[in-house]
């Protein structure tokens, strides 16, 4: 039973899970027990939870849907992060730092926590940050998504009009670059919900950008797909070792690409429960990367320490 | 080819006849590598676009363009003007 659950009003919990599922959130200025804490509440609203040292500040505002923020666990450089930052956060403190207005003056979304506080609390405080689904990449992005978006990264400008004319065609939304540093910035700034990948592409090739996704803890369960003319097997070998979700070798048929992409979208969408979670050190105290996986149907998660 | 993508194969078409002239010059420089570039990319949107012949030519190209052999990579580019002035598109 997820804490939500536990609250004592089904419908309430119910539509603070669905609204919150399938979400990113950063934390910050957590020890380590604490964010395990965090973690295990966000996790058990099926949403992923990641740790970052004070420094990633901006950039990890910038890839999740929201913050969670410990006040006093921030230095300088943190407080003046998060005092600038436009992403959705919700910042713990005690009273006494509250009051003496260390946070104050915000034209930006943000909510204020007491502490001590509740498990359900923290959820029904992110709810109320976050409104409903799109409601944080609108803030973001200054506009509300809707369809499904695909990044499409191919030096080939024939192949990424066909690819985008044949996912749009489904009500599938398109951004399409030729190369793969481009490919990378674009990931981190739409947050697209699939990538298609070409192999070989000038600047860093198909195999790098994979790899730094996967790296990257807030894109690494993203959905790529390795679209590429190279025949040599070896290449399917390597993108399996860097955990590509699909390889297709072109020459491919719009039917069949549709297809896989949208089976790709489904399936992701159901499983996302069952992603790995990955929670780096930083100032929460912990050492080497501790890695969460969470079975969908019971929540239960177990932590292992890298 | 899936309904509503056919207004995409005339200027693909129009694009592979445009071609021919920079591919000839490559092989008349030697530029072995680009011409495997743009074959390896004819292989991979060939069939894409309903045009299998094209895909296949596109293989052979950019086998004979990696062994630089000239004189292959002047039969099939031949082969691959006759072809893109013969095909018609039927509506």
């Amino acid at each position: 039973m997820s804490t939500a659950e536990q609250s004592g009003n089904p419908a309430r919990a119910l539509e603070i899970t669905a609204t919150l599922s399938g979400r990113r959130f950063g934390l910050c200025g957590f020890d380590g027990e604490e964010a395990e804490r965090v973690s295990r509440i966000i996790c058990g609203i099926n949403s992923l939870a990641f740790a970052f040292d004070e420094s990633l500040l901006s950039e990890s505002a910038r890839i999740c849907d929201g913050m969670v923020i410990k006040l006093a666990g921030l230095g300088p450089e943190g407080q003046r992060a998060e005092a600038t930052s436009s992403s959705p956060i919700l910042v713990t403190a005690s009273s006494q730092a509250l009051l003496q207005g260390t946070a104050a003056a915000y034209g930006w979304p943000r909510d204020f926590m007491n502490e001590p506080w509740s498990d359900a609390e923290l959820l029904v405080r992110l709810f109320r940050l976050l409104g409903p689904p799109g409601g944080a990449r609108a803030v973001a992005t200054g506009k509300a998504r809707v369809d499904p978006l695909v990044l499409v990264a191919d030096d080939d400008p024939d192949l990424t009009a066909l690819v985008e004319a044949t996912l749009r065609n489904d009500g599938i939304s398109c951004r399409t670059t030729e190369n793969g540093l481009t490919a990378l910035r674009m990931a981190r700034e739409i947050m697209p919900d699939l990538v298609l990948l070409d192999v070989r592409m000038p600047g860093i090739n198909g195999f790098e950008v994979l790899g730094t996704i996967r790296r990257d803890p807030g894109l690494q369960t993203l959905p790529v797909i390795l679209l590429t003319g190279c025949d040599d097997p070896a290449d399917v070998v390597r993108g399996s070792e860097l955990h590509a979700d699909e390889y297709i070798a072109k020459p491919v048929s719009p039917n069949v690409l549709l297809n896989r992409v949208k089976r790709l979208l489904s399936t992701h969408s159901r499983s996302a429960a069952r992603w790995t979670r990955t929670l780096s050190g930083g100032s929460a105290g912990g050492k080497g990367v501790r890695r969460w996986s969470l079975d969908r149907d019971s929540h239960a998660g177990a932590l292992e320490q890298a | 080819m899936p309904d509503g993508l056919e207004e995409l194969v005339p200027p693909y078409l129009s694009s592979r006849r445009q071609e021919i002239p920079e591919l000839k010059k490559m092989l008349a420089d030697g530029d072995f590598a680009r011409l495997s570039i743009v074959a390896h990319n004819l292989k991979g949107t060939g069939q894409s676009y309903g045009f299998s012949d094209l895909t296949m030519l596109g293989r052979a190209l950019e086998e004979s363009a990696h062994s630089a052999d000239g004189p292959a990579v002047r039969g099939l580019l031949d082969q691959l003007g006759d072809y893109l002035e013969r095909v018609q598109l039927v509506s």
